[in-house]
């Protein structure tokens, strides 16, 4: 914590200072995403179209309509909840692959439209000129700023994140998670509880868009591919799903080895897929569930 | 319109290949093999190197790629999926999404950016069906192809011993364990026979289409969508969704819309898992 807040202090280029901004960024995307898979056990492949949703409402108000960035904001975020509930509400009933695979379609739906919704999106160019983030008139213009402004709303987005898990609705996903006839038997109703997880878990990625809209001031449909929405989940998984730090060490992860991969150059992505494989071999419960025997377990020739 | 129907048909049919067979892996060892697009476009990728730089005829091509890919297959699935046997459902997906990517850019590596096509004089041969409505040769060995291969699946699942055990496997690993069935054996029997269909579909669409290195990402998808939308426990049904899918495909490219065709295709398949969330064919499945 005082590291990230001292970061910029140390850190001998602005380069590294950008990113930790897209690292914070993307653990928001994470931490949206592990609602659903760690404590509900549920993929959704449409983080990266949901995030564009808001990132596309977000910056559209601001550069259209001069709203106000906390406004622009919250109205993105109620759109995205709405949509997020309006495709909940069919494929909810699908579970496990298919379910991931109902959510996989939406994705490309939504990843066409964007393309294709010139006006709103500006289709494969994007937008540019998208504002700055402002709070009551100050607006965040210097790297410095924009870097505590993303901290900040990553702070209050992960602290939210902790109490909804602590919360009796979190326990309450563990529950459904773990045996969802039991958890019938406690009163308790998994359809409207996973309904309500969606809504929560795609406001929280599409806060991931809109932040990295207002900061690159460059928004594109090729932010929002599949691709990403896959990264995202990568991240949980190599991090750890169902706790509360794996997805912002699966985010930190993610990026230490894209970056790393970077002086490969042609081989980057072949050896990328080669790491995942790997690590999937040797960390099947990512790095916060790292543990000796688990290797062992897994490492052991079956029969 | 008939052309129309007549190209989905073609279409429809590779994928079916790849469906059947992703169909089978998913089914039997429940690995949801994200990779398969690869095999897909490596069958093709070989067969165009045997072809223009080995000089073999189309025939022993074919047959030689498959052989590869199926020898490509087994090797993943001794190597990677077998030790992750006991692992969570994400954590092989994460894996198998690894290899897809090494695989899509092995082939950027080795064969570069640019689309290829491989010298056939079949492909440009073309047969007046009727009217305006015209198929290339190649096209029509393309069916043939798919439902020899349709009917000797089905009939190896049915009648042979190993088919079987695959059977078995398929509806209870636990309780096919029980009678003696080696199912670390059948998993990798399955693997092989679904590699090979990828591969086949591979160089089947590399003799008829252009082909590049990234042309498993989408196939892979649908054929993921239509393992779910055809319903588990139906081969058949798999393989009746996925025509049916390349003529709804190639219609609404033709009458409807060319910008939105997948949006209005993942919509449909949307709107089928809603109506019959255990899919077309399929019966309700109880899992533990």
């Amino acid at each position: 914590m005082s590291l990230m807040v001292f970061f910029p202090f140390i850190t001998p280029n602005n380069y590294y200072l950008h990113l930790v901004v897209m690292m914070m960024i993307y653990s928001i995307s994470a931490a949206g995403l592990n609602l659903m898979m760690g404590y509900l056990g549920l993929l959704p492949l449409s983080v990266a179209a949901f995030a564009g949703i808001g990132a596309f409402t977000s910056a559209n108000l601001m550069i259209r309509y001069n709203v106000p960035f906390l406004i622009a904001l919250l109205a993105a975020i109620l759109l995205v909840t709405v949509i997020a509930v309006a495709i909940a509400v069919p494929l909810l009933r699908t579970r496990g692959i298919f379910y991931v695979i109902g959510t996989l379609s939406s994705q490309l739906i939504i990843y066409e439209l964007f393309l294709n919704l010139v006006e709103i999106t500006g289709g494969s160019i994007g937008l540019r000129g998208v504002p700055k983030p402002e709070l009551f008139g100050y607006s965040f213009t210097s790297f410095l700023e924009l870097y505590y402004f993303i901290f900040l709303m990553t702070a209050v987005t992960h602290s939210t994140v902790y109490l909804i898990i602590k919360s009796n609705f979190g326990r309450s996903l563990l529950a459904i998670k773990e045996n969802e006839v039991k958890a019938i038997s406690l009163g308790l109703n998994p359809y409207t509880h996973k309904l309500f997880a969606s809504a929560i878990s795609m406001a929280i990625c599409s806060i991931s868009g809109i932040l990295l809209a207002h900061y690159l001031t460059h928004v594109s449909a090729e932010n929002f591919t599949l691709l990403h929405s896959i990264d995202v989940f990568l991240m949980v998984t190599m991090g750890g799903a169902g706790t509360f730090y794996g997805p912002i060490a699966g985010a930190v992860i993610w990026t230490v080895v894209m970056e790393t991969l970077l002086s490969f150059r042609g081989l980057r992505e072949l050896l990328y897929g080669i790491v995942l494989v790997v690590l999937m071999l040797v960390i099947p419960k990512g790095a916060m569930g790292f543990s000796m025997p688990n290797i062992r377990k897994v490492l052991k020739f079956p029969q | 319109m008939l052309q129309a129907v007549i190209n989905g048909v073609v279409n429809g049919g590779l994928l079916a290949l790849m469906t059947l067979g992703l169909s089978l892996i998913i089914n039997t060892s429940r690995i949801p093999n994200f990779a398969h697009g690869g095999f897909f476009t490596w069958g093709a990728f070989i067969t165009y190197t045997l072809i223009t730089v080995y000089q073999y005829d189309m025939a022993t091509a074919v047959i030689l790629s498959v052989l590869s890919i199926t020898a490509i297959g087994v090797a993943v699935e001794r190597t990677i999926f077998r030790f992750l046997r006991g692992a969570s459902e994400e954590t092989i997906f994460v894996a198998a999404t690894g290899l897809l990517i090494a695989f899509t850019n092995g082939a950027l590596l080795l064969w570069g950016d640019w689309p290829r096509t491989i010298p056939n004089p079949l492909s440009s041969t073309l047969l007046n069906v009727a009217e305006g409505v015209s198929v290339t040769m190649f096209r029509l060995i393309i069916l043939a192809t798919v439902a020899a291969t349709v009917i000797v699946v089905s009939m190896f699942l049915k009648y042979t011993k190993q088919g079987k055990a695959i059977r078995a496997v398929y509806q209870d690993t636990t309780v096919s364990r029980l009678v003696g069935i080696n199912s670390d054996r059948i998993i990798l029997l399955t693997f092989a026979i679904g590699t090979s269909l990828a591969g086949l579909a591979g160089s089947m669409a590399g003799l008829e289409f252009a082909i590049s290195f990234d042309m498993g990402i989408p196939i892979t998808i649908k054929a993921f969508l239509l393992v779910i939308v055809g319903g588990t426990g139906s081969l058949l049904g798999t393989a009746t969704a996925a025509l049916v899918f390349g003529v709804i495909d190639s219609l609404t490219i033709t009458y409807l819309t060319s910008i939105y065709n997948n949006a209005v295709v993942f919509a449909a398949m949307m709107l089928i898992l809603l109506i019959r969330p255990q899919g077309i064919f399929g019966r309700e499945v109880k899992r533990s």
